[in-house]
């Protein structure tokens, strides 16, 4: 396989320069930027409702419509962020920090072209990243078997602590409960039943798509229903012109090159995601900045950090999904879905039998992040609008595309209910301080785990040492062990600052 | 009066013993090599372990842990939210025999009206208006059936 296939690519390029495939990246980048936008709803519950309902489209439409809900999905998140103190996703948590103190400070028009030209930037750098790094890894990973998959999968499961919140124990019980629900339905070895209750309809096993409705969808809807009548934020309505600085980002190239770096790398590990990268970009932008008393109260730097690193998570979440089959985050374990759909197996054949199918990828996130700029800047001064839509008329469209999203998937009610049900049960665990993503991390991660696990034990004669026996397994479960006493240790630090300033 | 971590605690180590229970009343797990009750069963001694330890943290620094158990159960939220999912589960019971624009534009009637919409105009006007929207969008742009 070669591994940049020009004929190939240029072939791609064609396919995505037709106007019904250009509408489908501007439709979907409408959307993403309205979910994006929309504290609690998120890039991954968009593409998860409307991916079921791209069954009839063309491949490139799909995925142009997909890609750019993804794209500027996690790029509006740092909207509400800047403009009333609450970021639209967790990924944009970080702009928060110093994206409101510089809107207050009548910058508000400045701190969102900074947003949208970093998340431009690190969109375009992580495009080139996959488009570079994707064949190489795919040629790769044809040595890959179970204990290699295994291990990368539970590099991925360990990120668990990392989205955890205050209590990694209650994020590994969700993590655990994720996992057990991708254990309803048939063994993938001997394909017996498994928690189905007699239950035809649970042989399929839990859908994905029905679980990320509910869990991050309707979850949303019930707490905002609880904390109906609590003020939200002051919107900031005064947004000043301004147009990227390209001298200031000229000056700024290595903080965002390290950013960038991050996010691709961060987006590259399985079930991580922007909040890991956009956090671990600030910090270090913070550490090494030459004023961090600026952080925090509207440093430029501070977004420039979060935001390029958080888009830049993009294309690199989408390096194991096709050159794997493993998501890189929950977005793109919704795009398997999609893959699938259109005929296409994520893994490293991919790009061997279908390298255009991914030079694809490539062209439709180049445009999607193209028409993220065009949005973010000339279209910033209306953004305090979308926050003007009574909350009573949107919890219940809300609800109503939920509905319509699940049944979509398999024409089949039992989606639905299951939605309902995740969503009660992630909203209940949301009032006793679980996190709900480690929940969706281990119905994704799960389905990996298990098989690989027992195949490589069957492959090694029931033998734990078949996992030694490869030095990329070792390295991966080293990494996995690593990762997870690195974030313990950060949280139990943390948890020691906040009692000691609280006595 | 408990807090909720101490409650929480309990009530997943129990669920850990009803899980693992269950599993070996199914008999999932069997004598010969991983079979398919090994995985899940890890998964809820896991579970177990880790809703011990919350119990066990929560019982000796209780300052730490998560508020006090208090729900306000006639609040209008707490109303409002169950009656919500009440007509939620109703629109979804219905959903596929009634068929999808009658049972939505109900729904959206219902639910506006229940988080506080008062204007007639939009009342109905909204319901109407979203339900052709997305009936037309999954039917004739996407090509998905609808009930």
């Amino acid at each position: 396989m070669e591994l940049l296939n020009l004929p190939e690519i240029g072939s791609a390029l064609f396919q995505i320069l037709n106007l019904k495939v250009l509408l489908w990246i501007f439709v979907g980048s409408i959307i993403g930027l309205v979910f994006g936008a929309t504290p609690g709803l998120t890039a991954t519950t968009a593409v998860a409702l409307f991916t079921p309902i791209t069954f009839g489209l063309s491949y490139a439409e799909s995925f142009g419509f997909l890609l750019g809900i993804y794209c500027c999905g996690y790029y509006s998140g740092s909207i509400p962020a800047i403009l009333i103190k609450t970021p639209g996703a967790p990924g944009n948590a970080a702009t928060t920090m110093d994206g409101y103190p510089m809107a207050q400070k009548g910058r508000a028009g400045e701190a969102l072209t900074h947003s949208v030209f970093s998340s431009f930037i690190g969109g375009i750098f992580s495009c080139f990243a996959l488009l570079l790094f994707a064949p190489m890894i795919a040629q790769f990973a044809l040595k890959f078997g179970p204990p290699e998959y295994f291990a990368i999968a539970i590099l991925g499961m360990s990120a668990v602590a990392s989205i955890s919140g205050k209590s990694i124990l209650k994020g590994f019980i969700a993590g655990m409960l994720g996992i057990i629900l991708g254990c309803v339905g048939l063994d993938p070895i001997d394909g017996l039943e498994r928690f189905t209750f007699g239950t035809v309809s649970l042989m399929q096993g839990i859908g994905l798509i029905p679980a990320v409705v509910g869990l991050f969808a309707l979850t949303e809807v019930f707490q905002k229903t609880l904390d109906y009548n609590k003020s939200s934020g002051k919107i900031i309505t005064q947004i000043e012109k301004a147009l990227p600085d390209l001298k200031l980002y000229w000056s700024v190239k290595w903080l965002l090159l390290k950013s960038i770096v991050i996010g691709v790398i961060i987006g590259a590990i399985p079930g991580t995601g922007p909040t890991v990268a956009s956090w671990i970009s600030y910090n270090e932008a913070k550490r090494t900045a030459k004023h961090p008393e600026e952080f925090g109260a509207g440093s430029v730097e501070g977004i420039i950090a979060c935001e390029s690193s958080n888009n830049a998570v993009t294309g690199g979440a989408i390096i194991p999904m096709v050159t794997l089959g493993i998501p890189g985050d929950g977005v793109t374990a919704v795009l398997l879905s999609a893959l699938l759909i259109q005929g296409l197996t994520p893994g490293p054949m991919l790009l061997k039998n279908n390298f255009s199918a991914f030079a694809m990828i490539i062209w439709i996130l180049l445009f999607s992040n193209l028409f993220m700029l065009l949005f973010g800047l000339l279209g910033s001064k209306y953004f305090p609008k979308m926050f003007s839509i009574p909350i009573q008329i949107l919890l219940p469209i809300i609800l109503v595309l939920c509905v319509a999203g699940s049944y979509a998937v398999a024409n089949s009610v039992v989606d639905i209910s299951v939605a309902l049900l995740l969503g009660i049960i992630g909203f209940i665990l949301v009032q006793f301080g679980f996190p709900v993503a480690p929940m969706v991390l281990g119905l994704i991660l799960g389905p990996i785990i298990e098989p690989n696990f027992r195949l490589a034990l069957i492959g090694g004669n029931m033998s734990p040492l078949v996992f030694a026996s490869s030095p990329i397994c070792v390295l991966f479960l080293l990494l996995s062990i690593i990762l997870l006493a690195l974030i313990v240790r950060r949280e139990q630090r943390a948890a020691k600052s906040e009692f000691s300033q609280s006595n | 009066m408990k807090s909720k971590d101490s409650i929480i605690g309990l009530v997943f180590a129990l669920f850990s013993i009803f899980g693992i229970t269950y599993i070996r009343s199914q008999e999932y797990i069997s004598t010969l090599g991983l079979s398919r009750g090994v995985f899940p069963l890890l998964a809820l001694v896991i579970i177990g372990i880790c809703g011990l330890l919350i119990l066990v943290k929560a019982l000796r620094k209780p300052q730490n842990a998560q508020a006090r158990m208090k729900i306000e159960w006639t609040s209008p939220e707490v109303i409002k939210l169950l009656l919500i999912m009440l007509i939620l589960f109703v629109y979804v019971w219905l959903f596929k025999s009634i068929g999808f624009i009658i049972t939505t534009i109900v729904f959206m009637v219902a639910s506006m009206f229940l988080y506080g919409e008062r204007r007639l105009v939009y009342l109905i006007s909204i319901p109407i208006g979203t339900t052709v929207f997305i009936y037309l969008l999954f039917t004739k742009a996407f090509y998905i059936m609808l009930p």
